[in-house]
This record gives C-alpha cells, sequence and structure tokens, in this order.
C-alpha cells in the first residue's frame, strides 16, 4: 500500500492535478484512511517541493501546480476527515489593508498557506479593520496574514489589531504582517506576531504559529 | 566638395522589434482595450469615458479603437521640461534619452557611513545635491521614501528637500492627490506662479495604476490634478511578467501599451493636449524569491519593445536603467547597473530613472548613483557612434605621419582626443604598482570617497531667502491640511 502513497506523492511533486483525483479515490477504495493518505502521501510530496523550492530546484509556478494538485485531493478528503473528527488544517485568514488594491503577495501568500495545508480564506482588497474583525469572527481563523504596499495605508493594520482587541478577539488569532514597506519593527511597533518579507516565509510562519511543521 | 545622400553619423543603432511586430502588438492592445476592458474606481472618470462612447457596466470600461485614436490626436507629442530657473532642459520626445535618480525607497545606505538604514528627509536632500553634481544625471526624484514624517505629509518634504538641493527638472510620485495639489503650488511658488509654471515645466507627476488594468480611485484623482493644471506627467502600471502580466515579454508589453493608452485616454478626455507619455515599469517578479526584483535583462528587453511600440505611436518613454539587486557596491552592482544603463540607452527610452537603486529598489545610495553616472558616460560615449566624415577618416594625417610614424604631436589629436577619448572619474587605468601606492583601493572606495568630494564641494544655486520661507509656509500648511483629510 505504501506504493500508492508513493504514487501520490510522486503525483503532487509532479504538480498533476489531472491524475491525483483517480488515486486518491483508488487509495480510498483499497482500504486507506483520509488522514493516512494526507499525511503519508500529499503532505510528504508538499514537503519535498517546499525543500526543492527553498533550494531553488523548483519555482512558484511549479510550486503552485503541486498545490493545486494538493487540493484536488484535499477536495475528496476534507469530508471524510471531518467525518472521522480528524485534526483539520489550521485556518488562515487574508487580505490587503483598506485603501490598498495592490494585492500580487498576498494572492501568492495565500496560495502557498493552501499548498501547507491550510485552509485559506482571502478577503481580497481594501479591507477596513470593521470587515476584517467580522471575517475573524465568522472564519475563526488560527492565523490572519495583512498586506500592504502603499506608506499612506500602512496603519490601518494597527487599526485592525486594534479593532481585534476591542471585539476581544486578539487572542484568539496569530497575526503576521507584510509588504514591501513593512518591517520586523513596523510589525513589533503595531503589535503584530509577526513579519514575513516573502510569501514563502509567510506559509512557514503560519506553520510556525499552529506548531504544524 | 559635396556628397549627396550622406549620413556622417548614425549614431549606434539598435531595434528589438520588427514593424510587423510593432503591428500585432498594437492590434492585441487595442483588443485588450476594446473586449477585456479595465476597472475604473473613480465616479468622474467613468462619467467622462461613457459620455465619450466607451461601455461601462459598473466599474468595469471597455474602451473602442476610435476613442483611443481621437485621444491619441489630442495628446502632445512630445514636450519641453525646463530647469528650475526656466533654462530648456530636456527635450522628452523620440529617441532622446535622460537619466534620472532612483526614488521610494523605504530605506538609505548612508552616504557617509554606508549603513543601511531607514530614509530621513535629509537623505532626499543629500541625494539631489550629489543629482545636482553629477553631469551624466539629467533629472531627479526623491531618493527615497521618508520614514521620518508622516507618510501623508511625505509629499511636501521631499518636494522641499530636492528643490532646494538641485536646480534639475524634478519628477515626483505624490503619495496623495492633496499632496500633488500643494507640490504644484510649491513649485509655482519658486518659479513666480503658475502661468509661469506652466510654460516653463520643470516637474513631472508619476501616477502608478496597478497591474492588470485596475486603475484606483486616487491614482486618478493625482493624475485628474496634473491634467487639469497642464502639468506633464508620466502615467505607468508595475507590470510583472507572470504574476500581474503574461509571463511573456510580447505579451506584457501589450498588456503595458493598453494600460498606457487608459492612462492617456484619461487625461485626454479630461483636459484635451495634457501632456503625457505612455509609459510602463517591467518589474520581474522572481519565480524563486517570489520578490520583485530590478536588475533582470527582461526588464530592460521588455522596455525597449514597449518603446518601440510607443515611439511608433509618437509619443514620450520612460524606462528603468542603473538599478541593483545587490546589497552592497560590488561586482553584482556594477553588472546590474551598467547592463541596464547601456541597454535602455540603445533603446531610445526618453526619461530613464532608477540610478542608485540598490537591494531590488528597497534601497536608494547616492554611491550608486555616482557609479551610475560614470557607466551613464561610458554609455553615452559608444551610443554617440563613429562619425565618418573627411576630418575623421583622417586620410591626410595618415599619409602625414606615414608608416613607422606616431600620431601623438598630431594637431588632429590635440584637436579631437577630448571628444574622441571618454576621460573616466572612478576607473583604475593606472599600472599596478601605482595603484598600490595610491592605497590599493577598491571600485567602492573611490566612489566613496568621490562622493564625500562632491557633498564636500559641491554648490547649488540657493533659492532667494523669500521663496525658501514661502516654501517652508505652503510646506507647513500643506502638513496640516493633509493631517486634517488623512485624520
Amino acid at each position: 500500500m505504501s506504493e500508492i502513497l508513493n504514487a501520490i506523492s510522486t503525483i503532487i511533486i509532479e504538480g498533476r492535478k489531472d491524475d491525483i483525483g483517480k488515486l486518491t479515490l483508488d487509495a480510498l477504495e483499497g482500504g486507506l484512511a483520509a488522514q493516512d493518505i494526507l499525511n503519508n502521501g500529499l503532505l510528504p510530496g508538499m514537503n519535498h517541493v517546499g525543500a526543492e523550492f527553498k533550494i531553488g530546484n523548483m519555482f512558484v509556478p511549479e510550486v503552485l501546480r503541486s498545490a493545486r494538485a494538493m487540493q484536488t485531493s484535499m477536495d475528496i478528503l476534507k469530508p471524510l476527515l471531518a467525518e472521522m473528527g480528524a485534526e483539520m488544517a489550521g485556518r488562515v485568514l487574508v487580505g490587503t489593508v483598506k485603501g490598498d488594491l495592490h494585492d500580487i503577495g498576498k494572492n501568492l501568500v495565500g496560495m502557498m498557506c493552501e499548498g501547507a495545508g491550510f485552509e485559506v480564506k482571502d478577503l481580497g482588497k481594501d479591507i477596513s479593520p470593521d470587515a476584517f474583525v467580522a471575517a475573524v469572527r465568522e472564519f475563526e481563523p488560527h492565523v490572519l496574514g495583512m498586506s500592504g504596499l502603499l506608506t499612506t495605508t500602512m496603519r490601518t493594520m494597527e487599526y485592525t489589531i486594534n479593532a481585534l482587541k476591542e471585539a476581544g478577539l486578539r487572542d484568539r488569532v496569530k497575526i503576521m504582517i507584510g509588504g514591501a514597506p513593512v518591517t520586523q519593527n513596523y510589525a513589533e511597533l503595531v503589535g503584530a506576531d509577526g513579519y514575513a518579507s516573502n510569501a514563502a516565509a509567510a506559509a512557514e510562519l503560519a506553520k510556525k504559529f499552529t506548531g504544524a511543521t | 566638395m559635396i556628397q549627396s545622400s550622406y549620413v556622417e553619423n548614425r549614431s549606434v543603432s539598435f531595434r528589438v522589434l520588427s514593424d510587423d511586430q510593432i503591428w500585432e502588438i498594437k492590434r492585441a492592445a487595442f483588443e485588450v482595450l476594446e473586449k477585456v476592458g479595465c476597472q475604473v474606481l473613480h465616479k468622474g472618470a467613468l462619467k467622462l469615458l461613457k459620455e465619450a462612447g466607451a461601455s461601462v457596466k459598473d466599474d468595469t470600461v471597455k474602451i473602442p479603437q476610435y476613442i483611443v485614436e481621437g485621444c491619441l490626436r489630442t495628446v502632445p507629442k512630445g514636450f519641453t521640461i525646463y530647469d528650475r530657473n526656466g533654462n530648456r532642459a530636456m527635450e522628452v520626445e523620440g529617441r532622446k534619452s535622460y537619466y534620472g535618480t532612483s526614488t521610494a525607497s523605504p530605506n538609505t545606505r548612508d552616504a557617509f557611513t554606508g549603513q543601511v538604514r531607514e530614509t530621513r528627509v535629509g537623505d532626499i536632500a543629500l541625494g539631489a545635491k550629489v543629482a545636482d553634481a553629477l553631469p551624466n544625471i539629467d533629472w531627479v526624484m526623491p531618493m527615497g521614501s521618508s520614514q521620518d514624517v508622516s507618510p501623508y505629509a511625505a509629499d511636501v518634504h521631499e518636494f522641499e528637500a530636492v528643490v532646494t538641493n538641485t536646480t534639475k527638472p524634478i519628477v515626483f510620485i505624490g503619495y496623495t492627490p492633496k499632496g500633488v495639489e500643494v507640490v504644484f503650488e510649491m513649485a509655482a511658488e519658486v518659479v513666480g506662479g503658475l502661468d509661469r509654471l506652466r510654460e516653463r515645466p520643470f516637474l513631472l507627476l508619476y501616477p502608478e495604476p496597478i497591474s492588470p488594468l485596475v486603475f484606483p480611485e486616487d491614482v486618478i484623482d493625482r493624475m485628474f490634478v496634473a491634467a487639469d493644471l497642464g502639468m506633464p506627467q508620466i502615467p505607468g502600471t508595475a507590470v510583472q511578467p507572470g504574476a500581474t502580466g503574461p509571463v511573456t515579454l510580447a505579451g506584457t508589453v501589450v498588456q503595458a501599451i493598453a494600460e498606457g493608452l487608459i492612462s492617456l485616454v484619461l487625461i485626454q478626455l479630461r483636459h484635451p493636449g495634457a501632456p503625457c507619455s505612455l509609459s510602463v515599469n517591467i518589474g520581474i517578479f522572481d519565480m524563486s524569491t517570489t520578490l520583485l526584483v530590478q536588475a533582470a535583462p527582461e526588464t530592460s528587453l521588455g522596455l525597449a519593445a514597449q518603446a518601440e511600440v510607443a515611439q511608433s505611436f509618437g509619443l514620450p518613454t520612460w524606462g528603468t536603467a542603473g538599478a541593483a539587486d545587490s546589497k552592497v557596491i560590488d561586482a553584482q552592482a556594477g553588472i546590474e547597473s551598467t547592463f541596464s544603463i547601456l541597454a535602455q540607452g540603445l533603446a531610445g527610452l526618453n526619461l530613464i530613472h532608477d540610478v542608485g537603486y540598490m537591494d531590488r529598489g528597497m534601497i536608494c545610495s547616492a554611491e550608486m548613483l555616482v557609479m551610475g553616472d560614470e557607466v551613464i558616460g561610458m554609455a553615452k560615449r559608444f551610443i554617440r557612434g563613429v562619425e565618418v566624415n573627411a576630418d575623421t577618416l583622417a586620410r591626410s594625417v595618415i599619409e602625414q605621419v606615414g608608416p613607422g610614424g606616431h600620431y601623438l604631436q598630431e594637431d588632429h589629436t590635440y584637436d579631437h582626443f577630448r571628444d574622441q577619448l571618454w576621460t573616466p572619474s572612478l576607473m583604475a587605468r593606472q599600472n599596478y604598482e601605482d595603484w598600490q601606492l595610491a592605497g590599493s583601493k577598491d571600485m567602492a572606495q573611490r566612489i566613496h570617497e568621490k562622493v564625500l568630494g562632491l557633498i564636500e564641494n559641491h554648490q547649488v544655486p540657493p533659492l532667494p531667502d523669500n521663496t525658501v520661507a514661502a516654501l517652508a509656509k505652503l510646506k507647513q500648511q500643506g502638513e496640516a491640511e493633509l493631517a486634517e483629510i488623512s485624520g
């Protein structure tokens, strides 16, 4: 049976999203548990992709392909995992702050977090503190990521953090911020839990926050 | 002697695209405008576009070619920029190239200590002064984004810092529409009124919409401020192939042209005849680090292609050169800045910015600017080309000197050597022992010494006291107004 799990890992690494659905079903039919397929088929594949990406052997479009393949398999596994009461992956909420419409970095963070096994909700751009608070309340993320490129709207990150405090939600979520003018210093200044300078680092930070490795 | 149909100097020739390729790109760009459209997040702009005949559904606008053609008729095919004293400085048209500084970096490499730290208004002032001193830097942007003032007020602080430290023309980004208004007021104060400023503009606005095809409200507001005043502007998205534009450069150029034409249409509909360029930035999204980089060869290539399309419309262009992704003044910085400076000069872009950038645009450096200035000197010499005429063919001189003779004492050599042989100011050309005797200094050290010398010795003609006072007052008032608006 480890043969099929290896095959699943390989298909993840090769980013073959059209093939993985069938293989996932085959694995389930063969008697493998959804958790087993996730932990010993999908995740080893994505971990290998992550390692290769880090040393420069794989590139973003390839990583995203692998992440897409993983999502395709997860779509099949999720209801089964939920049924078993299995520990769901962490939830990550991302958005670009109010007044700012730049989102390519945030988009990539979302995709890389998905690739790392998180459930990601992307609120989009121009998100007010109130909208972030409402989304945290509703989606109950483990991690909130805020992105901004403009110096003139960066400070709404601080407003959002304060708004979460006021709403009594600050302790329920780890907050990371990013974007070209954002720095570690700024993150500390505004009371965020962390800062990431690129999308891969953001996904790593999300994993660190949720204790996943 | 007469010699009909003879070209003495064609300067160095360079082409990226054929006429057919330019045609294809234009066709594709017009189709994007007509079928894909754009997102315009500005009620006034939507109204203008609708009235002009564009199809407007919510905030999606599709623009038929005939509207663009109408705007291409009203837009000036170039404009002249003056310096702070009202002297003619740059003819922004055709393939005339002028190099300018970098801008907007959150960090600065301290010119004295080499430390990389947050940008302050003082760095903007120093950068402008160094730019003023350098012969091959033609125009100036605030060399950084000041972190020691409120982001809303940065415009007015940075303009004051630049205009008091250089007489060269200025390009500024404008953080907010109100900020842009105040900067234009301050500029008018410098030259004695808005009419004078319009007649002899010494500054240009640079508003940046978002790729792909998104035109935010505050960006259009800024465009409209400049357009209403008839002040020239360089609207330009920043396309990242593979991320915010097609990864294939032809596709990126198609999108860039479409986006540039939309900006042009907005400006012309608002104020027919307002000067603007057909411009873009191409930054490479690095597929390994997931970061935007400034020094890839594709940037120079893509911009060269875009320029040829823009030139085929007869419009001014905007380029990027002299920027490094390197974190220090090293071989990488030298390679990166030189490659783009030569490539962009060959491509004939009009206003070529970013000399002085390091660390992918996160750092501005006066030393990088000094090195860039040197490289531009080399590029200028190269691109100037080879003049072929009776004097330069030197037939009589060769005859005179004869086999085994020498040219060192010839009048011909005396008359022409300065113009023919580029004089470096930073290159170590002496022999090894002499280089050792002079201290065995590498390029970074020599650059450092030169920049310190420029800072110490260069004198910028000061503005009259009452102008300086008036600027300070406008700055304070502007800051107060901006603080109120920003809340």
